[in-house]
């Protein structure tokens, strides 16, 4: 019997579970696209409205990931969740760092009214890259001199004043009751002592294998040759040759690099 | 002494995220404190010294979230994580929900409701007990719906899986409101299911409306609705109470609460 085929046990257990499947994967697949998801939702077999709830919760588990892995802000923002629901519904949820950089634009003005000094604002610049790197991306790859190469896509750079993550580092790891969210702000920001921004190019990465991403600093030079980077590709050679060895072996070791492959290919 | 031996045991879950604050009340006061045994690092030092705390000075609970009792398989690391403090502790119960959350590459972090007849639940209830080693018990889940018959139904199966295979019930008193004021049945119609069944224990929690159904939230303190009927209950069927909370997480808020509960079913 070739390695590849079914043991019998598997095929039993796939036709048992088969129903179980097709629910799960439906009610996914509804709670990840975009819109209200009617047309699945009503071929789950289950009450309409019971099936709207279950849609809602998984929706919701979205948000908890990003509130645990980083975006610290949906812990003290009551407005999180239902401006989340409301990208739900119109982008879908299917990318992580889509949907945090969609919640970070709708709350802005929430933001700016919390603290109109901008720090709570540049606090969610951060905690957007702080969701880029927990990415899991693939292993690293090499790359020959004449290979053309650019900016990784799932690379992010904004600026960003790295003091503000003193304050995300203070702000609540878990969602806290509605009469402590302007309390739990205050005392972030009071960290900053009231020092005006002074932004600096910023990166972020998913992490490789087992590693863990990054947010670095980068110096104004590195930012520079990023930005070039991003927007117009060039041969590895010519990457090679203008970066110093340690930030070329931790531009390959998080895979930074990316090959630029015609659409043809 | 009649008293003392006559209390009704309460405590509250511990949640990691509090940690620091809550495991220092679960042992001065609780009488019961429930852990979600995935949660916690039985390879870690400092999970080690907070669980076996919890263990020394009060009595621990194993409640997982993740055996999947009704779905397909449970997560490896629930199954691993829940022996582990079982053999730890010297547990041999386990709770978890008569629900599923996910089936083949579809891990979907919720309750589901069943969907399959009550046979093939039973074999599924049955095989995740044999997969752990222990005795299961099962708590009922909020059915969100107003649909009475679906939700009747769902109480109903509960029964008569937990029946057949002699698997005692995790009362959660909440849902029970919740899934009443759903559907506009009587507590009394949803309890009636629930009388020859043996009890391991109730939780209590506070829910809330959303988008006109009642939702088990976690977000706040039990109602006065909740707390009158959990004490009823207990005084009929005495066991542990716990007090759940996972959202406007506050120790001081959930100490309350829990002193708030004892005082009440054993006032």
């Amino acid at each position: 019997m070739s390695s590849r085929a079914p043991s019998p046990h598997r095929i039993v257990d796939i036709a048992r579970n088969g129903p179980l499947d097709a629910f799960s994967r439906d009610l996914e697949l509804a709670a990840l696209d975009a819109g209200e998801g009617e047309a699945i939702l009503e071929l789950l077999g289950i009450p309409y409205d019971l099936a709207r709830s279950l849609l809602r919760s998984r929706r919701l588990r979205v948000l908890d990931w990003l509130a645990q892995s980083g975006y610290s802000l949906a812990n003290v923002l009551p407005e999180t969740t239902t401006r989340f629901l409301e990208i739900a519904v119109q982008h879908g949820l299917a990318d992580a760092q889509h949907t945090v950089d969609r919640l970070h634009a709708s709350l802005e003005r929430v933001l700016v009214e919390r603290d109109p000094t901008g720090w709570l604002c540049e606090v969610s610049v951060l905690e957007t890259l702080l969701i880029c790197a927990r990415r899991v991306r693939g292993t690293p790859r090499r790359f020959d001199d004449h290979a053309l190469v650019r900016l990784a896509r799932d690379a992010r750079w904004a600026r960003v004043d790295p003091r503000a993550r003193e304050a995300h580092e203070l702000l609540p790891t878990y969602d806290v009751p509605s009469d402590d969210h302007a309390g739990s702000i205050e005392r972030a920001l009071a960290s900053l002592g009231g020092h005006p921004r002074l932004p600096v190019p910023v990166l972020a990465i998913g992490g490789v294998g087992n590693d863990d991403g990054i947010v670095a600093e980068l110096s104004d030079w590195v930012a520079s040759f990023v930005g070039r980077l991003a927007t117009s590709p060039m041969p590895f050679r010519v990457a090679r040759d203008q970066l110093d060895a340690e930030t070329l072996d931790a531009f390959l070791a998080y895979e930074l690099l990316e090959a630029v492959v015609d659409d043809d290919d | 002494m009649t008293t003392e031996l006559l209390a009704i045991p309460v405590g509250g879950s511990l949640r990691r995220s509090l940690r620091h604050a809550l495991v220092a009340i679960a042992i001065a006061e609780w009488d019961v404190c429930e852990i979600v045994p995935e949660a916690w690092d039985p390879d870690a030092s400092d999970d080690l010294r907070d669980l076996d705390g919890i263990a020394a000075g009060t009595l621990p609970c194993l409640h997982s979230l993740g055996l999947n009792i009704l779905g397909d398989s449970p997560s490896d690391l629930a199954v691993d994580r829940t022996r582990a403090w079982r053999r730890r502790f010297g547990i041999h119960v386990v709770s978890d929900h008569f629900a599923w959350t996910g089936s083949g590459e579809w891990s979907l972090g919720v309750f589901l409701p069943p969907i399959e007849p009550a046979a093939a639940l039973r074999a599924r209830a049955s095989t995740r007990r044999d997969q752990l080693g222990c005795e299961l018990v099962l708590e009922n889940i909020a059915v969100p719906s107003r649909d009475r018959s679906f939700v009747l139904r769902y109480h109903e199966t509960l029964v008569r899986v937990c029946e057949r295979e002699s698997i005692p019930v995790l009362l959660d008193a909440e849902n029970l409101a919740l899934d009443a004021m759903a559907t506009g049945a009587a507590i009394e119609e949803l309890l009636a299911f629930y009388r020859d069944l043996p009890i391991a224990g109730y939780h209590v929690a506070g829910g809330e409306v959303v988008d006109g159904l009642p939702v088990d939230t976690h977000r706040h303190a039990v109602s006065s609705q909740v707390l009158d009927l959990v004490r009823r209950l207990a005084r009929t069927r005495s066991a542990p109470i716990v007090y759940e909370r996972d959202y406007a997480l506050d120790a001081i808020a959930i100490r309350d609460e829990v002193r708030r509960l004892r005082a009440t079913v054993n006032e």
